[in-house]
């Protein structure tokens, strides 16, 4: 099974807001083991993985930090999201591959 | 009574967190050079919270909470996840050279180990009309919920078996200062850390204190390990030892609060102790940094960081097959399996 993408955009050093937003999505990793793959992008440091689509379109000309993205979709720009607003857009992503 | 092992009994005062653990260190070194003999420690200390060697305080804990109600954070030397404690709680720790300990016990695997401690729990509250049951892999349990947890540290020779007793603890501050996923309790039937355990105290149609537990536990320690406790005091050696560990590691916030910033993705897998977090960096398909993180259980970190080290600029599949030899525990051997498969499957995406 594909694992949902989780992606997160973040200062490098990471501000407050930007560890807050690394801590929510660590601990969806735990919510959903084996469901969910998180990679962070430290702006500035070259990217080793491959971002989604999603998220190259929404950081092609502005760059929001820190913002964050499941399965491409966005669902924070400089702010930290609320986590019962992720987790929701988590678990339907898990329902579309499931179905 | 002559065939008995002669075990020094430690009931010491002291309550820092920080240094209950440099103590802890203190003890397991000095086991492994033989310059003491089968020791148990029994300690109680000042509400606080540890958290588990792959633990992140921000990610288990809730920090603020912790900083604004005084409750120090430290992390232990052994795995798991993390745990409240205060007055109401006790903790011990048998430390012994592993290879007289387990011929004479016949234990083959560390994983036995929490059986064999986990029997002196359930006598011991066998004593109080409880009837308590092992929950593997290392949790005691009654009517369903957690009485007492317990984690072990391979170090060299040397061996450290610890066990946290729930005698009265503040389940509210307890579920206030820890963070762990609701989902962690919801496939055992619990809503949240609050409900998923409960007190000795809770248990017992008559009050109950922690000193009358302990009592009972040294007993019931005596007649299931066939053991002769002798009350005994750390030895100017000891204090030496742990006062340096304390100053040099413990009391650091570094110890606790630093994180890794070289892994930059993740996946994670349940395995039977708990969940793991492969935290790593694959650059041209190898791997350029690799990390543990999680709230299983691990006794042996020198075997799993060695594993890890081989790791850097080797593929996902070179890894795989140096799985298959490296020492480590099956349930976590068949977890780092699966994850890097995902990874393999997934490339650089």
């Amino acid at each position: 099974m594909e694992p949902v993408r989780l992606e997160v955009l973040v200062a490098s050093p990471p501000t407050k807001k930007c560890n807050a937003i690394i801590s929510m999505f660590e601990k969806f990793l735990t919510e959903f083991p084996g469901q969910l793959k998180l990679d962070i992008y430290y702006a500035g440091e070259p990217m080793t993985v491959t971002p989604t689509e999603g998220f190259r379109k929404e950081t092609g000309k502005v760059r929001k930090i820190p913002s964050a993205y499941v399965n491409g979709k966005n669902v924070a720009s400089k702010e930290v999201p609320e986590e019962e607003k992720v987790r929701k857009l988590i678990i339907e992503e898990l329902s579309n591959i499931n179905q | 009574m002559s065939n008995r092992t002669i075990w020094r009994l430690i009931e010491d005062d002291i309550r820092e967190p920080a240094m209950h653990f440099a103590m802890e260190e203190a003890l397991l070194r000095l086991t492994d050079e033989a310059y003491i003999g089968p020791t148990l420690r029994i300690r109680r200390v000042n509400p606080s919270v540890w958290i588990g060697y792959y633990q992140t305080p921000s990610e288990d804990v809730d920090v603020d909470y912790c900083i604004e109600h005084n409750l120090k954070i430290v992390r232990r030397l052994n795995s798991g996840g993390a745990v409240y404690q205060d007055k109401g709680t006790f903790c011990y720790s048998a430390f012994f050279q592993k290879n007289d300990f387990f011929s004479n016990h016949n234990i083959q695997q560390p994983e036995e180990l929490y059986q064999l401690f986990g029997a002196v729990i359930i006598d011991m509250c066998k004593e109080l009309n409880i009837e308590a049951t092992l929950s593997p892999v290392n949790d005691i349990i009654v009517n369903g919920r957690k009485i007492y947890g317990s984690a072990q540290l391979d170090w060299y020779s040397a061996f450290a078996h610890s066990g946290s007793i729930m005698v009265n603890v503040n389940r509210d501050t307890m579920q206030l200062a820890l963070r762990p996923s609701n989902l962690k309790f919801a496939d055992k039937g619990f809503k949240n850390v609050k409900d998923r355990v409960v007190n000795l105290a809770e248990l017992t149609p008559t009050p109950i204190d922690v000193k009358q537990v302990i009592n009972l536990f040294v007993k019931s320690f005596e007649q299931k390990l066939n053991a002769q406790l002798e009350p005994s005091a750390f030895t100017s050696q000891e204090w030496e030892l742990a006062k340096q560990l304390y100053e040099e590691k413990y009391s650091r916030p570094e110890w606790t609060f630093a994180r890794s910033k070289t892994a930059k993705s993740m996946v994670s897998a349940k395995i039977p102790s708990g969940v793991l977090t492969l935290k790593f960096e694959l650059q041209n398909n190898r791997f350029q940094a690799a990390a543990l993180h999680g709230d299983f259980l691990l006794a042996n970190h020198r075997e799993a960081e060695r594993f890890l080290s081989n790791c850097i600029n080797k593929t996902p599949g070179q890894v795989l097959e140096e799985l298959n030899n490296a020492n480590l525990p099956q349930g976590l051997k068949n977890g780092l399996a699966n994850l890097i498969k995902q990874i393999e499957s997934n490339g650089a995406c």
